[in-house]
């Protein structure tokens, strides 16, 4: 199995502030890896390092063996969700999905639509996103994460507001992008969707990094 | 890359245009009209002469008060700037940090540039009925102070001698529009600098501080006053008022100004492709 993510030797220190020590981890193409910890232990860093958004003090991180930040900004194929979903306010989800897939014209409004209602949502709604429950963006967030199939999916705290059934049916849709050899990184604090979903777990601790299953 | 940095353009208008501040536009052009314009068009009226379009702007762009209001309200109008939405990590990791960072830019100079221009085109729009359009001064300002001495001698609205004698009312106002127009793109790149290293709140506080310090400007003729952009901003502070001998060359101006434009481009377009995002991204 090959590695989709390399992480060498990582050291982030923002204010004199460590967020990580010396992260030195290798993430297999094909699988999904959990991430747990402590709030402020320092998992969404990590991610923000993973998707370039942060260059780390210390180390590189090589993504699908680019190097992040040398050989390309953000890496090529990837699908993210980290912290709140961002969209703009004043337009419906259908069209915030039109708007970000034309930045790179993948693919078209079809296949937003067809996304759109895997994961629950009504792309002919009209409703902007200021109305959206906190569950509707996250699932538009996982809508804009995966939309453009990417082959990474970096997901902080992807069930954050969802229902039950939301749970599940993310749940469910996670593992079929399993099935199609996507790896995903994801972050939680529900023990339950760990173990339901991971093949891999680690757990950051005061910006340390520990593999506790393989 | 052109067609991304234009996601990135319209995102902004359309992020400002739903924002209550743009209202501050309104509150701009009610106070330049209140007190500029209508003192100035209705004494015009009553002394029977009529306005060059041009001369409300220039009279407003001559005076240190006004100088600060005009990019005070800009600042408040673009207190956001960079908008959150076009920062965020889905159209950032889609984007790229140069095509996000040049849609700002161009975001930036649209804005100064429209802005400047509607608060001309409003004060013209407002004395059209008592104006005319031309290149050459009016009766208003050349005549007032022989024909109506104690009137002009008491009247707070009328040009001083060091714009109308410095060239004809299209050159003075070409010149006053494009070095109010520079100093509010320079004040909205400086804010664009300090939301790059994640410190936008400082960037707010430094563009106004950058703003009043030069204030002050107006008063003194201490060659230390041209160190801030703020004095390089009024047409008629080049010059001396009485024998209209020039201070500072309009041309040490706009070299001043670009020099400025092209070290904060150069310093953020460094930066951007170093400095974190969402880290400590205010």
């Amino acid at each position: 199995m090959t590695n989709e993510i390399e992480v060498k030797d990582i050291d982030l220190t923002i204010k004199d502030i460590a967020i990580l020590k010396k992260v030195n981890i290798t993430f297999e193409k094909g699988k999904i890896h959990g991430l747990i910890g402590r709030n402020g232990s320092g998992k969404t860093m990590l991610m923000k390092c993973i998707c370039g958004f942060v260059k780390p003090t210390e180390g590189e991180v090589i993504v699908a063996g680019k190097r992040i930040g040398k050989d390309c900004d953000f890496p090529e194929s990837i699908g993210i969700i980290i912290e709140t979903p961002g969209f703009i306010p004043y337009y419906s989800g259908y069209k915030n999905l039109k708007l970000l897939a034309d930045l790179n014209r993948r693919i078209d409004g079809n296949t937003i639509k067809q996304t759109m209602k895997q994961v629950g949502l009504d792309p002919d709604s009209k409703l902007h996103i200021k109305k959206y429950s906190l569950g509707m963006r996250q699932r538009l967030g996982l809508a804009q994460a995966i939309m453009e199939d990417p082959d990474l999916l970096i997901l902080d705290e992807p069930m954050n507001g969802l229902d039950k059934d939301g749970v599940a049916d993310m749940r469910k849709y996670l593992l079929e992008l399993k099935e199609q050899g996507k790896t995903i990184l994801i972050a939680s604090h529900s023990a339950e969707d760990i173990e339901v979903l991971c093949d891999t777990v680690c757990e950051m601790d005061k910006g340390v990094l520990t593999k506790v299953r393989e | 890359m052109l067609r991304k940095m234009l996601y990135v353009v319209r995102n902004e208008i359309i992020s400002l245009l739903h924002k209550p501040k743009i209202l501050l536009i309104v509150a701009s052009i009610i106070f330049m009209i209140d007190s500029v314009a209508k003192p100035m068009k209705d004494l015009s009226l009553e002394l029977g002469y009529k306005l060059n379009v041009a001369e409300p702007f220039l009279f407003i762009t001559s005076k240190g008060l006004n100088i600060v209001i005009i990019p005070l309200i800009f600042i408040a109008i673009l207190s956001d700037f960079p908008s959150s939405e076009n920062s965020g990590y889905f159209s950032m990791i889609r984007n790229g940090r140069m095509a996000w960072y040049w849609g700002e830019v161009v975001f930036s100079f649209v804005t100064s540039v429209l802005y400047v221009l509607i608060i001309f085109l409003s004060t013209a729009l407002y004395c059209a009925d008592n104006s005319y359009i031309g290149d050459y001064w009016s009766d208003y300002t050349l005549k007032t102070y022989k024909e109506y001495p104690d009137i002009f001698l008491y009247g707070t609205t009328f040009l001083d001698t060091s714009v109308y004698t410095q060239g004809t009312p299209i050159q003075i106002l070409i010149q006053a529009l494009l070095l109010l127009m520079l100093y509010t793109f320079i004040i909205i790149q400086i804010m664009l600098f300090f939301k790059i290293i994640g410190k936008k709140s400082l960037g707010i506080i430094t563009a106004i501080g950058l703003t009043f310090v030069g204030m002050p400007s107006y008063a003194t003729t201490s060659k230390i006053r041209w160190i801030f952009p703020v004095t390089h901003t009024a047409y008629n502070w080049h010059f001396n008022e009485f024998f209209s001998e020039p201070y500072c060359r309009l041309s040490t101006s706009y070299l001043y100004f670009s020099a400025l434009i092209i070290l904060l481009v150069s310093v953020n377009m460094f930066l951007v492709k170093r400095v974190r995002i969402g880290a400590n991204y205010d």
